[in-house]
């Protein structure tokens, strides 16, 4: 390990990061520049286009090679909220950058190369934890919940645009091959949960009517509150016990 | 100035506990990559609907203190065998072992079927009948309700609800009630720009992913500082085989019902209406203030998803008399089963209760 003052270790250290945020911002502008250039995340309608090949908006994360029939719409496009500008990602990473190097150069200041393998770890530990203020910092802002929102209302409706074109052909095919779909199983699941309620509430009424007979069999006796073994009708009753 | 004698004999220690370190992690996950068994107390299964068990946990025929304690964790999110972990790291395991008749109710993987579970079934149907089961199972008239996270927060409701329950006592565990301070869920949640009924439509539920993803970026970087702390401990006796199972368990995320989703992230996120009484279940508003029994409230002074002030307001809008509130070291998870919880929280609920239960 070589040793080395405090001046050249601040100094390479602010050089590299200086570097590397150079670097990230180059790349997020030229991705910024692409996505505006295809219109930004929210692709026009190709309704008229049968295959979307215009540009490759259809898909938010890229291309999407499969387009969609006439007047399918696309994901992004009513009734959803228009595109964002992807330069607020931009501005926001910039941001998360920027933090990150106060922060980093804060928790730098006065201090030396690692001595050991083990004051790295703990350095490490260090960047680590200034990485996690900064993504806390960035996130817990409005623009970064509007992002959110607006990536996932894109996502889910190119996920909804997809199932409504390809779940007619898996339930035709399930019913070729006599099997149930999704949405029968749902139902059958919710009408087993229905049962399961009626059985519980039957149940409820056998034990309070067995419990006032006994009671009038035997005015006198009481439960006790601490043994377990006075509770045997109930383990009884436990059919689906099922120890571990 | 290190001289070169010194500095090799440095290098020399250094690679050694390197090797060992190394060593260890082969043994652990290349030698014996299995994960250590989950769920390490024995049970039984008193009542089940569903995906809904009740579980009692100790052998039948052990001496209690009398009083069952009914854990109603949170729905949807995580599995509950976090809370019986690992031999000496289990929640449940303590407090069997300090003579509690301990009952969870173990709301089990969420599936399609349970898109329609919320607040109104849980606090109406399940909490209740599981209070019931648990009574008869034990032979008691009176229960200790324990809730934690979410699971506190729908407890809360059905005591507001309820206000002549068979619950002698309630302890909330990082249950979130004000949701104003609800970190940064409380951002993402807000209900101006998050797609919660397209969730909700699209999937029935808020899929075991989408929960994966939303915990993860909380803490971007908190794999990373696993991983970390992981190389640095590798040669701690157990801390290996701590670290495989907590980390299967974090990994483990189930959905969350879609009708309960939409209440958290509309309801109590977005509008923050539990703590302001004009949260709606089934009609009738969940007025906190008719809570009246003995009540606990455990937060953590780490916790990002629940930060303690969330939990703590419960405190202020309760009727109770007798009424306690502890922040202890920890976050979220590790306040009830990190390795500290057994000399802070488990003691701290165990003396609690005891001196309630008689």
């Amino acid at each position: 390990m070589t040793t080395a003052d405090n001046g050249t270790t601040e100094n390479s250290a602010t050089a590299f990061f200086e570097a590397w945020q150079d670097m990230i911002r180059k790349s997020t502008e030229a991705w910024s520049q692409a996505a505006t250039g295809f219109g930004g995340f929210a692709p026009p309608n190709p309704g008229a286009s049968p295959f979307g090949a215009s540009s490759f908006a259809g898909f938010p994360f890229g291309a999407f090679p499969f387009g969609f029939p006439p007047g399918a719409g696309a994901p992004g496009s009513v009734p959803f909220t228009p595109s964002f500008n992807p330069a607020d990602f931009m501005q926001m990473w910039q941001r998360m950058f920027e933090t990150w190097q106060s922060q980093w150069m804060n928790s730098q200041s006065g201090e030396t190369q690692p001595p050991s393998i083990e004051e790295a770890q703990r350095q490490w530990a260090r960047y680590l934890e200034t990485m996690a203020a900064t993504f806390s910092e960035v996130m817990t802002t409005e623009e970064f919940s509007q992002a959110l929102g607006k990536y996932m209302e894109q996502g889910l409706a190119f996920q909804e645009r997809t199932a409504k074109q390809v779940n007619p052909q898996i339930n035709s095919m399930l019913r070729a091959y006599n099997l149930p779909s999704r949405s029968q199983m749902d139902r059958m699941f919710a009408r087993i949960i229905g049962m399961e309620e009626k059985l519980d509430d039957l149940e409820d009424e056998i034990r309070k009517l067995r419990s006032e007979l006994s009671a009038s069999r035997r005015p006198q006796s009481s439960r006790s509150r601490t043994a377990r073994s006075s509770a045997t009708a109930t383990g009884a009753a436990a059919e689906e016990g099922e120890p571990a | 100035m290190v001289n070169s004698t010194e500095y090799a004999s440095q290098f020399q220690q250094e690679a050694q506990q390197q090797w060992q370190r190394f060593q260890a992690m082969f043994d652990a996950f290349v030698v014996n990559p299995a994960d250590p068994p989950a769920e390490v107390t024995p049970y039984e299964v008193i009542w089940k609907r569903g995906n809904t068990r009740l579980l009692r946990y100790g052998s039948r025929d052990r001496e209690t203190l009398g009083m069952p304690y009914l854990i109603v964790p949170w729905l949807g999110i995580s599995r509950t065998y976090v809370l019986d972990l690992l031999p000496g790291n289990s929640m449940i395991e303590y407090l069997v072992n300090q003579g509690h008749d301990v009952f969870l109710l173990d709301w089990g993987v969420v599936g399609e079927e349970d898109r329609e579970l919320g607040f109104e079934e849980g606090v109406y149907k399940i909490i209740p009948r599981a209070i019931e089961r648990a009574l008869e199972a034990s032979g008691a008239s009176e229960i200790t309700l324990n809730g934690i996270c979410l699971g506190g927060t729908l407890s809360a409701a059905y005591l507001a609800l309820h206000p002549d329950a068979p619950v002698r006592n309630f302890v909330a565990v990082v249950a979130p009630i004000d949701f104003e301070h609800g970190g940064m869920f409380r951002t993402w949640l807000d209900e101006r720009y998050f797609p919660a009924d397209l969730i909700v439509e699209h999937y029935g539920s808020l899929p075991s992913v989408l929960m994966n993803t939303g915990f993860k970026m909380l803490r971007p970087t908190l794999e990373a500082q696993a991983m970390a702390g992981l190389w640095s401990n590798a040669t701690r006796p157990g801390y290996i085989e701590s670290y495989k199972a907590m980390s299967r368990w974090a990994n483990d995320f189930v959905a969350m019902p879609g009708r309960f989703f939409r209440q958290l992230s509309k309801n109590l996120y977005g509008k923050n209406e539990m703590i302001r009484g004009e949260f709606l279940v089934n009609g009738r508003a969940v007025n906190l203030s008719r809570i009246s029994q003995p009540l606990l409230v455990a937060a953590a002074s780490q916790d990002y998803i629940v930060p303690a002030p969330a939990a703590r307001s419960l405190m202020d809008v309760v009727s109770s008399e007798d009424k306690e509130f502890v922040e202890l070291p920890g976050g979220h998870i590790s306040v009830f089963s990190g390795r500290q919880a057994h000399q802070t929280l488990w003691p701290k609920i165990n003396e609690w209760v005891s001196a309630r239960s008689n």
